[in-house]
Order: C-alpha cells, then structure tokens, then sequence
C-alpha cells in the first residue's frame, strides 16, 4: 500500500512547491494597476488591501486578510505584514507572503520567516499576540503580498477596518458575510458617506485612491483622520451564542456593566483598607483623595487574560488587586470603586479613548472605540474642582485617572480632557465629553533676576512654578530618574537658548496635592549679552522666560491644528552693567487671536531692563485652513522671545 | 589590533586618521534684505568618516529622497526657509567628496530692531548647539574620530547699511587638541567675509577632564553665534 501512495505524495509535493511560489491571481491582478505619482516621501503604496470576515451561527468568526504593496523607492521603513491575534480565543490557520520582483519573478517566503512575538513588550503575560512578516531586500519596483487567516471565538459582534494607514492606497475593501437573518449597519469615519454593495447576506464596503497623509506637529493623531469602517452585526433575539446587540450607548453601558461592577464589591479586606485609608479625613473630598493617592500607588501591570469572554472588559476583583498590589487600568479603576464603595461613595468605572480627544465617535456605540478605564465619582456640590461636572441622568461626577500616578485628584491627563467617554452605569449609562480644563490651570509662573556684566555675563535665578499638566513631563522625568535626572533634562532645555550656559544650583519641590512644581535655579550665562566692540551689549530678555515649545516646520497643513490650553506668565529683570545705558527697547506686543493672546511689554526701570509677558494659548481644534493665521500667531510669540534689548557705552 | 604569528604574535595599535582627511566644508555666499531675510547659494562639502557617517544615512535612500532629506535638514537650519535648486552628489561614490548644494532664502535671519539689523554671520553653524549641557560627568568623552570644519561665508548688506562697532572673537588654541580660528573682515560694497576653521584632534578625555572639554565647546560655540550690528548710514 505504501508502495503505491509514495509516488503521488511526491507528486502532491512538487506541485505545493510550484504553487507556494508563484502568487495568486489577485496579487498579480492587483501588480497590474496603474499607480499615482506621489509625494516624494512616500515610499510604498498599497495595491490592494481586503478583509474578509465570515461570522458563523454561533459567532465565531474566519477572517481573512489580504494585502499587497508596491515599494515605490528604496527606504529604511521596509514594509511589515502584521496580524495580531488572541491565543485563548484564535488561531491563525494560515499565513502566506510573496515578494515579486520588479521582473516578475516571484518568491514565496518561507514559513521560518514568519515570527510568532508576543504584542506587548510591557506585560507580564498576555494573550495577545502577533504574527509578522518582513519583507527584506525589497527593490524599488517589487511588490510584497501576503494572505493570512485567522479565525477567532468571541463575544463581539462588531469589527473595524482600517481602510489606511501609513501608505496611500488604491483599493480597500471590507466583505462582512452574516449567517441568513443576521443584520449589519456599518458607519465610515473621515471619508463620505457609502452604502454597502449587499449580495445575499454578504456585505461589502470599498474606499479607492485614499491619498497618503503626512504626520504634522500639533495635529490629531493618524489613527483619527485615517478613513476607517466601523461594523455592527446583529443576531436574532435569543441567539445561541448569547451574543449581545449593541445598538446604542445604553446597550454597551449594560453588557459592560455586568462584566465590571461585581469585580467592585467592596468585600472585608477592602472595607478594612478603606477604614484605614480615611480615618483622618473629615470630609467627602479627603476621603476620596486619601483612596485616589492609594490606588495610585498600586503598580501598573498589564495582564489581558479570558479574551474569549469579553477579558479585555473584564477587571480582576477589587480585593485580589488590593493583595497583590498590582493590575492594569480597569483592575486600579474598580479598586478605587470598591474603596470608595466602602467609604460609602458612589462611582461609576468609566471607559475613555487616551491619546486624542478626537478619537471616540459618538455615531457608533461600541466599546471597540476605547483603550483606557478612568473613574466617575459622584460628589456633593460641597466638592468644587475643575474636574466636576453635572453629567445628565448621572448627576454631579468628579472625573479621575487612578492610572496616572503623577495626576492627583482635581486634574485629569491632557489627552482625555474634553474627549468622549463611557460612564457605566447599566442602562442609565452614557457617553459623555469630559471636563476641559482652564488654560488657568495648566500655567507657569516664572520669575528671574539677573545681573550682567560688562561681558554680557549674567548671573541669574530663575525661579518657576508648573501647575497641573504643564508640568507633568518635568514631574514624570523626577519620578522615574529623580534629581539628577530632572538636572540633566533642565540642563539640556536650557543650554539650547542660554550659550555657555552652567547650572550652579536647581532645586525641585513638588506639591501633588496643589498640583504644581516649583522649580528655583541659579545659573550662570557667558554669553547672555553680546558685546560689540565694548560699546555695544545687545541682549534678548525673552530667551530667559521659557522655552520656545511651540514651532511648525512646514509652510502647508492638511490637517487640523490640535492646541492644549496654557498659560505663561513671565517676568524677567536684567540688572544693566554700570558704564552702559539703554539705546534701544522692543516696541510692546498686544496680539488677539482665536488661538490665544499674548501681551508683551520691555521698560526700564532704574538700572534694570523688565520683560513681561502673559502668553495664553487657547484650548481649540483649527482647521487646516487656519494655519496661515496659527502660524503666524505662534511666529510673533517666537518673535517676542528673541526681541533685542540694546545698551551703549555712557 | 592583534597581528597574528605562528610563533610571536603582536599587538599594535592602528592608526587613527588625521583630521585633515574628514572634513566638513562649507561655503554660502549671500545677501541680507532690509528686513532680515538671507538669501544666497550654499555648499557644503564632506569627507573621510564625516562623509561616511552622512553616507550611512542615506545608503538605503532614493536620489528623490536625499534631496527631501537635505531639504528638511536645512530646514532645522533656518526654520521657514525656503530651499530649492538641491542637489546631492556623489552619495553612491566614495572616492569622491560628498557634497550639497542649494539655494536658499530663510525669511527672519536677521533681527531687525529700530536703526540696527543684527545678523550671525556664520549661517551654518548659528543653531549648532554644544554637545555638551550637563554640568558634570561621570564616563569619559569619547569622539570616534579627528575632524576638521571650515567656512567661508559671504553676506552682502542691505543698501544702505554699515557695520556698527563690528568686531571679531578671534581664535582659540586647545593645545594638543587643536585649534579654532575666526576672521572676519570686509570686501567690496560692504561684503561680510567671514572665514572660519575648527580643527579638532583629541578623540579621548578623562571624565576629569570634562569641565575643560565643555568649556571648549561652549567657547566654539560663542564664536559660532558671533553677531554683527549693522546701522543705516
């Protein structure tokens, strides 16, 4: 009998062999296409890109993945083929790459070329994982295709589709195929509307000629300009699967709901902690700090485990994180609940997009929109801070990031002030926009006095305060490499505008409870003034008030200008050197725009030279169109920085 | 370096390049408007480690893509400015220098401040920081080779505009280590003519001796920002 199969297994294998390697039909297909002259700074360019999902009954899930791209010109960002996938709930089936060269000749990758890594280089374990395949030693003119399949059990009924990402792109596609009585709706963010071509029970979407779009400074981030397809499906009422129908917030609040809020039980250990936490505090407020700066403490792990059941929702029980000390952000979330819960609070576990506040689309209801948990707390109106707000059908809520351990109670991190969020609380619960707040409570003080010599020399103190987000970057590097690494950094900020510039002396005081940093230097400059021919010293006061943070590179903008708001307040007296007087002072500044205002004044007064200025960047989103107007508002800031002061021989 | 014997093998120690054999050059020849703007043609001209460093970094790029890379690297240069007319050669040919060329137009150059406009007058090197900002330091400094950088820059005035109290910071030596030298001096129609030559031989420093190090490069870098005063006649 065996004598009789080898032959044909042989055969079976020459023929694989043939067949691995010379690409599919649609890979050439797709080769055929005409492509655009692009920006020079494009390097690639995707032919085609097309996913397939086939949802069965019982809502598992086949999806198959398609993509080719042309290189258009050599560069060190070598396109990847990616496909992250879950080990608990999926497998990938298969994963097939093809290069074809400029010639036409193709080569099917080997299986060895293909990666198994574990997606996150932070977590201590986690289910997801992901798949890779480079495409090395790709000429100008090749083209890189793969074909994966992945099939997947979940409790989800909604899926998205990037229909771009960092290359432009000829055709995009997204085929939903539901089993028969199934529905799908489907919402496309940042490209026009389209209908769906519908045949059967198959659903297709399809973008063409998406151009490519350029990383710019102070704008949104790729993820939310990029054109992207967001799906809901919905099975039968009493399906098999028991999948839920997630149709509007309300519904989302509800399934989520019942995954977060028997984890914040408030269970002996907890309530015992929660006693211990508060018993100095005499108020409502100072209970809730005293648990807000514990959770904090907490360490942060990331442990996604039980995808299949909706894990990624899922927090750990409040009294198993309280004993290990450690979770991720929903596990400190519903710590804090819990402790709260004990001390007789109420809160609610509160899912947030964290990195733009433009990301989350209130248009489609779907917990697929969020990367982050925070917390709402429900307060009397004896608790007044900036972070309160009066969310409808929830009542007075103080919003709070048990996360973030360098924001306290009263402040909220920047990139999830005024974004959409989801307050879960069952059917009553609802997507909400978060407090922004007060350019007022991100600003800096600054105070210097400095005396010059004839040399240009100046000895100076300068002294700062940082209040709320303002001074989160100097606080993150104080925790994580303390003074000298504070040091270090404002040794490298300041030497770039003060030449020969030496630290003598910095000293960092940091209040987490007013929010703020006060910095007190004495440094020393070597070239502050610029002498000229010992008759004359020019010299730029402004370049001792603060540093230059915002700038744009380009002369064109394509996206909308995202702007946090600040306020600085600088004052800067230079002691002028005996022998020299005044010649010449800049003209004052008074600038009005709907980015922000600045006011900006030199005087003499007595032997010193007194710079002020309040500079007051509104928290806005322009238009691209606006940024002729940005810019040039930004430049005169810039401008005010630099103006020259001239002194002359008496 | 260990050169092997069947019997007697030695240890030697290689020979390190002289800084003449990687230079930096740059030339620019340019004019200065009344309200700040510099507009001129400029080179810059490499070789030896200097150009193999630049080489790395562009090895793996298109032609298109060195030209948008030099253009956003002037661009750091002269922040708004305009560059056009790019080019550059001999990227892909190590026997010769590698070299850029550009025109350019950097609207604010100057600063202008009632009766005076205030210029650098080394273009190339005014926003080049001091690779040193910390005030002390615990490991040795170490440069991987021996360079030399030169400039010569031409600015012509705006009409009407003369130099007020313009003066020169002159050279400084390292010692060992080499040297630094400036000139500045005036042509026809009021030319600028600044020349400039940094020649630096020391590729090795004890963390003791950084405070000097350091004071070296703040020295270099004060006379790289060197500023003249011009004042309408």
């Amino acid at each position: 009998m065996k004598g009789v199969l080898l032959p044909l297994l042989l055969l079976s294998t020459n023929v694989m062999a043939y067949a691995t390697n010379e690409p599919p039909d649609w890979v050439r297909q797709a080769a055929r296409q005409e492509v655009p002259k692009y920006s020079v700074k494009v390097t690639s360019v995707v032919l085609f890109h097309e996913e397939t999902l086939t949802v069965e009954p019982d809502g598992r899930r086949v999806m198959r993945e398609r993509k080719a791209i042309k290189i258009l010109q050599r560069s060190s960002d070598t396109p990847v083929a990616t496909r992250v996938y879950n080990v608990k709930s999926g497998t990938i089936r298969d994963f097939q790459g093809w290069l074809v060269a400029p010639s036409g000749t193709a080569q099917a990758y080997e299986k060895n070329r293909i990666l198994d890594v574990a997606l996150s280089q932070q977590a201590v374990y986690d289910e997801a994982r992901v798949k890779v395949l480079e495409s090395r030693d790709a000429d100008a003119g090749s083209i890189f295709a793969w074909e994966v399949v992945e099939e997947e059990k979940t409790v989800f009924t909604q899926a998205i589709h990037d229909f771009q990402d960092e290359m432009p792109v000829l055709v995009s596609r997204f085929v939903l195929t539901l089993p028969a009585t199934w529905e799908a709706q489907g919402v496309i963010f940042n490209s026009e509307h389209i209908d769906p071509q519908l045949s059967g029970n198959t659903y297709i979407w399809e973008l063409r000629n998406l151009p490519w779009t350029e990383r710019e400074e102070f704008g949104p981030s790729l993820d939310a300009l990029w054109p992207r397809l967001a799906v809901s499906y919905y099975p039968p009422s009493g399906n098999r699967a028991a999948l839920p129908s997630l149709n509007n917030w309300a519904s989302v609040s509800r399934w989520l709901s019942q995954l977060v809020d028997s984890a914040a039980e408030a269970t002996d250990p907890v309530r015992t902690k929660a006693s211990q936490l508060t018993a100095n505090a005499t108020t409502e407020l100072e209970k809730i700090r005293a648990i807000g700066s514990f959770v904090q403490q907490t360490n942060y792990v990331d442990v996604q485990l039980n995808l299949t059941k909706g894990g990624g929702y899922t927090p750990r029980r409040a009294d198993e994180t309280l004993a290990k000390n450690y979770g991720d952000c929903k596990d400190k979330a519903t710590l804090m609940r819990a402790l709260l819960k004990a001390a007789g609070i109420e809160s609610y576990l509160t899912t947030i997009y964290s990195g733009d506040r433009n990301f989350v689309r209130p248009e489609w209801a779907s917990p697929l929109q969020f990367n982050h948990a925070i917390i709402a707390i429900r307060v009397p109106e004896t608790v007044a801070l900036p972070t309160v707000f009066e969310a409808p059908g929830l009542g007075r809520l103080l919003m709070f990031d048990p996360t973030d351990s360098i924001t306290p109670v009263g402040d909220l991190p920047e990139s999830q002030q005024g974004s959409q969020a989801l307050i879960l609380d069952g059917d009553q619960g609802a997507l909400v926009r978060m407090p922004q707040l007060p350019a007022r409570a991100s600003r800096i003080e600054s105070s210097v006095e400095a005396v010059m010599d004839t040399s240009g020399r100046i000895e100076a103190r300068l002294q700062q305060e940082y209040f709320g987000q303002s001074g989160k970057p100097l606080l993150a590097v104080h925790k994580l490499r303390g003074e000298e690494g504070l040091k270090r950094k404002f040794e490298q900020v300041w030497s770039q505008q003060l030449i020969g510039m030496k630290l003598d002396r910095l000293e960092a005081v940091s209040r987490f409870e007013q929010n703020s940093l006060r910095l007190d230097a004495r440094l020393t400059a070597d070239r502050f003034g610029e002498v000229m021919q010992n008759r004359l010293i020019v010299l730029r006061p402004g370049m001792l008030a603060g540093i230059r943070t915002y700038s744009f590179k380009s002369r064109q903008r394509t996206s909308p200008i995202e702007l946090n708001g600040a306020l600085h307040q600088d004052s800067v007296k230079v002691k002028i050197p005996s022998g020299f007087k005044l010649d010449e002072l800049p003209p004052p500044v008074m600038i009005e725009t709907p980015y922000g205002t600045l006011q900006g004044a030199w005087t003499l007064d007595n032997d010193e030279i007194v710079f002020k200025q309040t500079l007051e960047i509104r928290s806005v989103t322009a238009p691209a169109a606006e940024f002729p107007q940005v810019r040039d508002f930004f430049d005169k800031v810039a401008g005010a920085l630099t103006a020259p002061v001239v002194l002359i021989s008496e | 370096m260990r050169v092997s014997d069947a019997k007697t093998p030695v240890f030697v120690q290689t020979e390190t390049t002289p800084a003449k054999s990687s230079v930096e050059a740059k030339k620019g020849s340019f004019s200065l408007s009344v309200n700040g703007e510099l507009e001129g043609d400029a080179e810059e001209t490499f070789t030896g480690h200097r150009a193999f460093d630049l080489r790395s970094e562009l090895r793996e790029e298109s032609q298109e893509r060195r030209e948008e890379w030099l253009r956003n690297r002037v661009i750091e240069m002269f922040p708004d400015a305009e560059v056009t007319e790019i080019a550059v050669e001999n990227c892909d040919d190590p026997t010769q220098p590698l070299r850029f060329r550009y025109h350019l137009l950097a609207p604010q150059y100057a600063q202008v401040a009632g009766r005076r406009i205030f210029f650098h007058i080394l273009p190339f090197q005014r926003s080049r920081p001091s690779p040193f900002s910390a005030s002390e330091r615990r490991n040795p400094v170490q440069f991987p080779y021996a360079w030399t950088e030169t400039d010569a820059v031409r600015i012509r005035p705006p009409a009407g505009f003369v130099l007020d109290n313009a003066s020169a910071p002159g050279g400084i030596g390292f010692g060992a280590a080499g040297g630094y030298n400036l000139t500045v001096a005036v042509g026809d129609n009021g030319q600028v003519i600044a020349n400039r030559e940094l020649t630096f031989v020391g590729t090795y420093f004890d963390a003791k001796d950084y405070p000097v190090v350091k004071q070296v490069f703040s020295e270099i870098q004060k006379r790289n920002t060197h500023t003249l005063a011009l004042i309408k006649q």
